[in-house]
């Protein structure tokens, strides 16, 4: 396998005595759709906040193209081509549907040109669907048309090498997540843009993403084809062993 | 008409309203426009990129300090010392954002105001520098005392700081300030880097409040720390509410209106504030988009018939 894009090496972060994320590794090559999969409250969304930098770790490195970026800003993570969407969609709610596709071309430490800026931002909300509504405020949006925003927002960072996609299609309807699947998979193809994508969604899992990890209680404890992780005892045990087979609770809150 | 001839107009206007009105109207109008200034730049900080800080009046007393000390004491030139001034209170302001980066809301506020009211007392103190609470005789700016020419001045220097404002939020400046006000995680996450810009708009917003204040003082040739009590703060956030925060011409609006009616008012004495606040909770509370949201409102209605809908119902499927 070549150079990994992401590796993520003995990472830790404790929340007071309680290690949310414990010694995880793993790697995520150039170009790849993974998908990271566990119960509510593995870690799944603290190992998202360590990698953009929303968190620091308190062990461990993990690194992007072989450079460090554990302890990086946030905003000097992104400069490299790190972009992320929330659990709980988060647009800039009083700007409009445009202006948030806009801010990425905003960004301090990178330059990028205005006027390509915009085109890029326009397309993308044409890819989405959401052109119709660009001059409006996002404010406005549903859930569902928020999570599509956010995505949105976080394809329109250039450079981009790896998206970090929280639950995007928890509590969304059909029509946008089939949006959401398309989008993921045509960025994917032209941009070679890699997606970390935690999801409960196990058949859109299986439809996007060749391989799936899978996190407990912090830990990673499982990797491969979801088929065979499926099959996997430990996380037959920690996970599919509770709910039997299916989507597994969606929409379900939490994942800290 | 077009917008850009309106405010053409209108400007031109303003500038010929020395020929119409005596002098105490326009001591007035020439105090509204330093309000213009100070609530303009209070929305930059405030209603634009969210940081609630009540130490506006204290950069415009620093600026004002600062300025007046350097030709008092050491016999700078006067326009010298206003810039000097404005530089000043905009590194005060700089490092006030700096070391507030991590507070919000309600917290920043009580840092800021516990910072006005530090340096109200200093400069009431320390009247071996300041001559404190007797007052500090500031050599004028122009050689004269008639209101007129200060009030193009003052015009001008209102005008060039709301296009000012207007340039810089429409560059990649003011996504990224609105982008803070809005949700400062996802701004960073989006590569914004938050710390710089909030530090920037501190210095910048102060800096200009600084201006002002020099100016101001080069103006009335007396300054007295009672210029830095919480008053002045008060009045500014009522100019930029009742006017309409998040806009341009909203602080104009308020300032002018604020300045205008506390002047017609003044037999009432304190009782003036008391109708402000009064005004500012109904504001608030009914109509938040301010006098200038109201006025875009009747605009829009002469002009279409009938009022514009803010959205447009999105179509598409409901989740």
């Amino acid at each position: 396998m070549a150079d990994p894009l992401l590796s993520i090496l003995g990472v830790r972060k404790l929340f007071g005595g309680v290690a949310a994320v414990c010694d995880v590794a793993m790697t995520v090559a150039a170009g790849e759709i993974r998908g990271l999969i566990g119960p509510n409250g593995s870690g799944k969304t603290t190992l998202l906040n360590l990698i953009g930098g929303q968190e620091r770790p308190d062990g461990g490195e993990i690194r992007l193209d072989g450079r460090r970026i554990s302890g990086l800003p946030a905003d000097r993570i992104a400069a490299l081509g790190v972009a992320r969407t929330f659990q709980v969609p988060r647009v800039f709610r009083s700007m409009t549907v445009l202006d948030n596709v806009l801010v990425p071309a905003c960004a301090d430490h990178r330059r990028t040109a205005w006027a390509q800026a915009r085109g890029r931002a326009e397309t993308l909300l044409r890819l989405t669907r959401l052109d119709a509504m660009g001059r409006m405020e996002a404010r406005a949006l549903s859930g569902g048309q928020a999570m599509l925003l956010q995505m949105a927002r976080c394809l329109a960072a250039e450079p981009l090498v790896l998206c970090l996609l929280d639950e995007p299609f928890a509590g969304v309807h059909p029509a946008i997540k089939a949006r959401m699947i398309e989008t993921i998979v045509q960025i994917n193809r032209e941009r070679g843009v890699a997606f970390l994508i935690v999801s409960h969604e196990m058949s859109v899992l299986g439809q996007l993403a060749p391989r799936v990890s899978v996190m407990h209680n912090g830990a990673w404890i499982a990797e491969g084809p979801l088929a065979d992780v499926a099959g996997n005892p430990r996380v037959v045990e920690a996970y599919l062993g509770r709910g039997g087979s299916g989507p597994l609770s969606p929409a379900a809150p939490g994942g800290v | 008409m077009r917008p850009p001839v309106l405010i053409a107009c209108g400007l031109g206007a303003a500038a010929l309203l020395p020929l119409l009105l005596g002098t105490y109207p326009i001591h007035v109008l020439t105090v509204a426009c330093y309000y213009v200034i100070l609530a303009s730049s209070w929305n930059l900080i405030a209603g634009y990129t969210g940081l609630f800080s009540l130490a506006h009046h204290a950069f415009a007393g620093i600026g004002a300090y600062a300025s007046a000390l350097l030709a008092v004491r050491a016999g700078a030139p006067v326009p010298a010392a206003i810039v000097c001034g404005g530089l000043c209170a905009g590194a005060a302001g700089y490092g006030l954002g700096s070391v507030t980066l991590r507070m919000r809301a309600l917290y920043l506020a009580l840092a800021t105001w516990a910072f006005a009211e530090s340096a109200r007392i200093v400069v009431s103190m320390e009247y071996g520098v300041t001559r404190g609470d007797l007052g500090l005789a500031v050599p004028l700016l122009l050689p004269t005392s008639s209101p007129r020419p200060y009030y193009e001045l003052f015009l001008v220097c209102a005008a060039a700081t709301v296009a000012g404002l207007a340039l810089l939020l429409r560059s990649r400046i003011g996504y990224r300030l609105r982008a803070i006000r809005d949700d400062e995680t996802v701004a960073r996450a989006a590569g914004v880097d938050t710390v710089r810009w909030k530090r920037f708009v501190f210095g910048m917003s102060s800096g200009i409040a600084g201006l002002a204040g020099a100016l101001y003082g080069h103006y009335v040739g007396l300054l007295s720390p009672a210029a830095m009590q919480f008053d002045e703060m008060a009045l500014i956030i009522i100019m930029v509410i009742l006017g309409g925060q998040r806009t341009l011409v909203g602080p104009v609006i308020g300032a002018v209106v604020v300045e205008v009616a506390s002047e017609g008012l003044r037999a009432y004495g304190q009782l003036r504030m008391v109708v402000f606040a009064l005004l500012v909770l109904a504001i608030m509370r009914v109509y938040p988009p301010g006098l200038a949201g109201l006025g875009r409102a009747l605009w829009t209605r002469l002009r279409h018939g009938q009022p514009r809908r803010r959205y447009h119902r999105a179509s598409g499927p409901a989740t």
